[in-house]
């Protein structure tokens, strides 16, 4: 009974070792994965960033006036409001 | 024999032992932590995730700050092998605002290993420097504050600096007064490294994610600000004034629909720029507002009972003679009978003397404090100031004569246009807030209007409003936008200096809102020492363009 015992902490200390290492080999190999995809990652947050940056500054307005005026658009004139007072011809 | 070998060899292991017994203590005791501490920096890694700073936009979405990349030039002097001219000359090309003779003298310091070249240089520079392949020089990222508008409502935003330790700190407007929120919180990265570098998962690992700072979406319309600076600026041109402000508020949820402040200055560039300039003087700027006052002791006035719309001047013929002194009107026209609408139309200040002496000086100060006068506005941004109103023991006669015009107390521009919205809206104090809505990771909290107090009646805001529109209608000969209903008031004051008012250099303004029935904004615009010194001729035309331009864009169409 007691060598049963004996043999099965035995088995039980040896397939945890192997886990262990078996494990162990294989997270190894993930770091470099892990930090391909960080890097990734960065590259990616750093193009969106510059592609905000990008879009922020095209779109203000003090860039966007002079490339209006560039283009030929001029400012607003005269605004007609029109009324809603009954014309003259309806009875 | 024998034992005497034996005896030499155990004193030889005896030796030995001893040399390594302290060579062990020296290793383990003495230098323990030091090499335990090299050890870990070889196979541990330990980083700050750094959070980024919140983000500032405006009503339509737009950024008006964000963060990009920006980088620091730096040289290993060591490594350099072209010569310092030639390295200078180059970076020169490139980088445009830097010191050529400077740049030589930092290259040619042989007492530094290493040494910062450029600070803020863009990505442009960078890649066109790398192209350069020039050895010994490295660059540093890190992040930085983004302002595509440039200068514009630069006093409202405020910028960020360093503080003593060197860490990111907001200063000024939205920047200073939100920085905490803005700022977020680093994370932290630890664990093991192998030889190359790269992480070992199964060893110990710790990450604590960043915590981002929060986005602030402000009530800020981003085409009224545009237009408010575009215009204010036209007008510090053609008048020659020394500093100008314009505030727009919704007067319903005291929401700051633009706010602009001149001078100003470009947040990016903030060190290059007069430190005067920083200052907003829209919260910060505290003067004797004048004729623009009127409205706010008229209303005190209505409200008491003290006078009703319809009552006449029984003391208007002349003018008040108070002690040693005598109070005129500006024009020196005298007006005897005159009605309480007339008053403000004219801007009779012996009129006025009339109606605050029929409140009493309990009355004008209860109602000094209701229309919030003497203490902050709570308006959301760093800087404000504020000029408690004086002790009743203080207030002589001629005191509250003159506070009646708007003279003898003093008040910043958001503290005018706190009041004059009580009118606007009804008789409600509503609290000028700039920021709407604050975005959390998970959440996002809306800032809701907050009414202080009841000043006034619905019916008195009301009368108030009609006498405003006659003074707006009847009190220049300024071009209005037709067919709109607008109640408004001018003001010029007189600066005061070391105890006499200066005649030639005043502070003109006009403040108002519209549509007079169902106001959209509360505005006010003010000069400060204009080269033609009086409100109706500068401030009030500036007033009503940049109103024609505001019914367009808020699609508020007129009524004939």
């Amino acid at each position: 009974m007691k060598k049963k015992f004996l043999i099965i902490i035995l088995i039980t200390i040896f397939s945890l070792g192997a886990v262990k290492i078996i494990l162990a080999s294989l997270f190894s190999s993930n770091g470099v994965n892990l930090s391909l995809l960080n890097k990734e990652i960065d590259q990616i947050q750093e193009q969106n960033q510059r592609l905000e940056e990008e879009v922020s500054q095209k779109s203000a307005l003090t860039n966007l006036l002079p490339k209006a005026y560039e283009l030929g658009f001029q400012e607003k004139g005269k605004v007609v409001y029109l009324t809603t007072q009954t014309p003259v011809a309806l009875r | 024999m024998l034992n005497y070998r034996l005896r030499i060899l155990y004193l030889l292991f005896i030796c030995f032992s001893l040399a390594i017994i302290l060579k062990l203590f020296y290793w383990q005791i003495i230098l323990g932590d030091k090499l335990s501490a090299q050890a870990k920096s070889q196979y541990s890694v330990e980083q700050e995730l750094p959070a980024s700073r919140g983000k500032i936009i405006s009503s339509d979405g737009f950024s008006l700050v964000t963060n990009g990349e920006a980088y620091l030039l730096y040289a290993i002097i060591p490594k350099i092998k072209e010569t310092p001219q030639m390295i200078s000359r180059s970076i020169k090309k490139i980088i445009e605002d830097v010191d050529e003779d400077e740049l030589k003298n930092r290259l040619s310091n042989q007492e530094l290993i290493w040494m910062p070249l450029a600070k803020k240089i863009s990505r442009q520079q960078k890649e066109e420097l790398e192209k350069l392949k020039i050895e010994g020089l490295g660059f540093e990222k890190f992040s930085e504050r983004i302002y595509p508008e440039a200068s514009m409502s630069a006093n409202l935003l405020g910028f960020v600096g360093k503080d003593e330790s060197g860490k990111n700190k907001g200063y000024f407007g939205l920047e200073g007064f939100y920085d905490r929120s803005l700022i977020g919180k680093p994370g932290l990265l630890s664990g093991e490294k192998d030889a190359t570098g790269l992480p070992i998962l199964v060893g110990d690992r710790k990450e604590e994610n960043e915590i981002p700072g929060r986005d602030l979406e402000l009530y800020l319309d981003r085409r009224i600000q545009f237009l408010v600076e575009t215009k204010l600026k036209g007008a510090i041109e053609q008048f020659q004034a020394k500093a100008a402000t314009a505030i727009v508020m919704d007067p319903k949820t005291g929401g700051i629909l633009a706010m602009a402040s001149y001078p100003n200055f470009n947040p990016s560039t903030y060190t290059i720029w007069d430190p005067d300039s920083y200052t907003n003087q829209a919260v910060s700027l505290t003067f004797e507002p004048g004729s623009i006052f009127k409205p706010i002791i008229m209303a005190a006035a209505i409200e008491e009972k003290a006078i009703k719309k319809e009552d006449r001047c029984d003391d208007c013929n002349g003018p008040k003679v108070v002690g040693e002194y005598t109070i005129r009107t500006w024009d020196e026209k005298y007006h005897p009978n005159t009605t309480m609408t007339e008053i403000l139309e004219h801007s009779d200040n012996v009129g006025m003397v009339y109606v605050v002496n029929k409140l009493g000086l309990n009355k004008t100060l209860d109602y000094l404090d209701k229309f919030g006068f003497g203490k902050e506005t709570g308006i959301d941004l760093e800087g404000e100031a504020n000029v408690p109103v004086r002790d009743k023991k203080n207030w002589y006669e001629i005191d509250v004569d003159t506070v009646s015009f708007g003279q003898g107390i003093a008040v910043t521009p958001i503290q005018m246009v706190q009041a004059i919205s009580v009118i606007a809206n009804g008789g409600n104090l509503v609290e000028p807030h700039v920021v709407s809505k604050i975005y959390t990771e998970d959440k996002v909290v809306e800032i809701k209007p907050k009414i202080k107090n009841k000043v006034i009646s619905p019916a008195t805001a009301r009368i108030v409003t009609e006498m405003m529109i006659s003074a707006a209608e009847n009190g220049g000969k300024w071009k209005r936008p037709e067919g709109f209903k607008i109640a408004g008031k001018t003001g010029t004051a007189q600066i005061p200096l070391e105890g006499y008012y200066d005649k030639t250099k005043t502070i003109v303004s006009f403040i108002g809102f519209a549509p007079a029935e169902n106001p959209r904004f509360v505005m006010l615009v003010t000069l400060k020492e204009p080269n033609v010194t009086w409100g109706g001729m500068t401030a009030a035309p500036l007033w009503f363009d940049i109103a024609g331009q505001l019914f367009f864009y808020l699609g508020i169409s007129p009524r004939f």
